[in-house]
């Protein structure tokens, strides 16, 4: 915490070296997290890239009141949640299995790079409403509490812990299917 | 070891790399932006800076922030009066711990009532439960049935055959009726539903807020044309003062009109439910026939799609009625042992399956349902008919990944022709 505090302040004044070493010590947890949310890796580095630019470019008037960590990790979920509305509201009719699997292959750029379980991981959590799967990942990923989850949802503990449970009974599921294939 | 922990290792053995070269070019554009900012550092702060060193464009400053300030608080509250937000009935519902609802509905020309009282735990989870159905099926043999979930087992009592259901935990027929209860008439639930249906573009929800205080709030929800529920609509009634919802009507489009499906009362919030309504004790004769439901109820999904299952479901429950493998079709049918479903079945006898499918999702927006048209050849006391079958498949409640029949039913009219050996 103290670290990232000095990270910051030496940010702020412009120090290049800092800024690398923030984006060194976080960028394959928010790749992750981007990953696990959204399925499609192309699209979670798109995500975590644009993060990092519009924080390097808010140095001169950025005042964190939390962790820095956290201020990272709520970039990445609100872009998420901004890329999902967007693609939303412009799917085209006909979207189906096939496209979803067309995305799981790589583009020339490939920063992050996927194991086969990571791979199978993301894509089962994909068969989740979006609200169960963001707090499995969160829970997960970055260990929230589930009234700190709550909090980021606008939503009560219960809510959440609810969420929690039949995402988890309905992701094991699928992955123990996944694994019998 | 636990399910969570079986997952939450899944995550920490799944791996990610980094591709260093993309991983350079990707920080280059980082650098760049950060570059960008601090070499261009905006004049506007450092001339606000110098202005506000003098005292009298502080004191300017402050002045205005003193006039801003009162002329808000000065406009009249008739400008900004609160437009009803579904958050507020959402809030409302925080504070309730016992719900009496009653529901009507028909089935085709049976109207079928559901009296319901839940009491919910600190947590806003239903503890207990208490339903009472006019009717089980539309065979009147059956008679009702009432539905009791006490927090340590569940129990479903048919009067009218001396017959009580029961199981330890939570079964799945009162889960599946506590779930299909709590999804439709528990109001939070509703409310919880329609704000994230209305922010993903699910549905269209239009808020009429009258005027008079004594008349409710309507709140008619619409799904747009693409939607599996494009013919369905929902009204919900709620109350000015409590913002706690008094009544919801459902209508399905019937020959270009909207036609009342169904009509549910809120009838008391937070009336104490006395303890001996979740019990039977008091109620059962001492001859009471009890019949244990069995543990493992439907098929297992595996890789099959929600169609897919479905129809295998379906199939298998046909194909075991052909067999007289009544069993086999009773661990398909909720888990009911095969006497009972022998009983259901009654004089009807299937003879030949003709064909089964499609397959697809009723549209009922409230329902995860998978409905299937199935052509059959019955013999009722020596007739043949032919029956057009609604059949119903649903995942079973509290065994994931396994699906189940949940109801039936038909018409049937005299075959015609000569029938066909049975294969």
């Amino acid at each position: 915490m103290i670290e990232d505090k000095l990270l910051i302040l030496r940010f702020k004044q412009g120090r290049h070296e800092a800024l690398r070493q923030i984006y060194d010590k976080y960028k394959v947890e928010l790749l992750r997290l981007a990953v696990v949310l959204i399925g499609d890796s192309n699209t979670a580095e798109d995500i975590v890239h644009d993060v990092f630019v519009k924080f390097a470019r808010s140095a001169d008037r950025i005042r964190l009141t939390g962790s820095l960590r956290n201020y990272l990790i709520t970039s990445v979920i609100n872009r998420v949640r901004n890329h999902l509305r967007d693609s939303n509201r412009h799917r085209q009719t006909g979207l189906d299995g096939a496209e979803l699997l067309v995305s799981y292959e790589r583009g020339p750029r490939q920063w992050a790079v996927l194991d086969e379980q990571l791979a199978l991981l993301s894509k089962a959590l994909q068969e989740l409403p979006y609200e169960q799967r963001e707090v499995i990942c969160l829970r997960m990923e970055t260990d929230m509490t589930f009234r700190q989850i709550a909090a980021r949802q606008s939503e009560s503990v219960n809510t959440v812990k609810g969420r929690y449970r039949y995402g988890m009974i309905k992701l094991r599921s699928l992955l123990n299917s996944e694994v019998e294939k | 070891m636990k399910p969570a922990d079986e997952i939450r290792r899944f995550f920490k053995n799944a791996e990610l790399g980094i591709d260093p070269d993309a991983d350079e070019k990707v920080f280059k554009d980082v650098f760049g932006a950060h570059k960008e900012t601090t070499e261009n550092v905006p004049a506007m702060p450092e001339i606000w800076r110098i202005i506000m060193r003098s005292r009298k464009a502080q004191f300017t400053a402050a002045a205005m922030v003193v006039l801003i300030t009162y002329l808000c608080l000065q406009i009249p509250k008739s400008l900004v009066a609160p437009a009803y937000a579904l958050d507020d009935t959402i809030e409302a519902y925080n504070s309730i711990r016992y719900l009496h609802v009653k529901s009507f509905w028909m089935v085709a020309v049976e109207k079928c009532d559901l009296e319901s009282w839940v009491e919910y735990d600190e947590d806003g989870k239903p503890a207990r439960f208490r339903s009472q159905a006019s009717w089980f099926s539309t065979d009147k043999r059956l008679g009702p049935a009432t539905f009791v979930q006490d927090g340590d087992g569940s129990h479903t009592w048919l009067p009218n055959l001396n017959f009580c259901f029961r199981r330890s935990g939570e079964s799945v027929l009162t889960g599946a009726l506590l779930q299909y209860t709590r999804s439709d008439v528990d109001p939070k639930l509703v409310c919880e539903k329609l704000r994230q249906q209305a922010r993903d573009g699910e549905i269209i929800l239009d808020v009429n807020e009258p005027k008079q205080k004594n008349e409710p709030i309507v709140l008619v929800v619409t799904y747009p044309a693409e939607s599996r529920s494009a013919n369905w609509k929902k009204v919900l009634y709620i109350d000015q003062a409590t913002r706690l919802v008094k009544k919801e009507e459902k209508f399905e489009k019937r020959g270009g009109q909207f036609q009342l499906e169904r009509t549910t009362e809120f009838l008391d919030y937070n009336q104490k439910i006395a303890p001996e309504m979740f019990s039977l004790d008091k109620e059962l004769p001492e001859n009471v026939i009890w019949i244990d439901l069995s543990e493992e109820v439907g098929l297992v999904q595996g890789d099959m799609t929600d169609e897919e299952i479905a129809k295998e479901v379906i199939s298998q429950v046909l194909q075991a009625f052909i067999a007289r493998d009544f069993n086999k079709a009773g661990q398909l049918f909720w888990g009911v042992p095969g006497f009972f479903i022998e009983k259901l079945l009654g004089v009807n006898v299937l003879k030949k399956i003709i064909s089964v499918g499609p397959v697809y999702r009723d549209p009922d927006p409230d329902l995860n349902l998978m409905m299937c048209s199935c052509k059959l050849i019955l013999e009722i006391g020596g007739q043949y008919y032919e029956t057009d079958m609604k059949m119903y498949a649903v995942p079973v409640s509290g065994q994931p990944g396994r699906w189940m029949i949940c109801r039936m039913f038909g018409n049937s009219k005299p075959a015609s022709g000569e029938m066909i050996p049975v294969e």
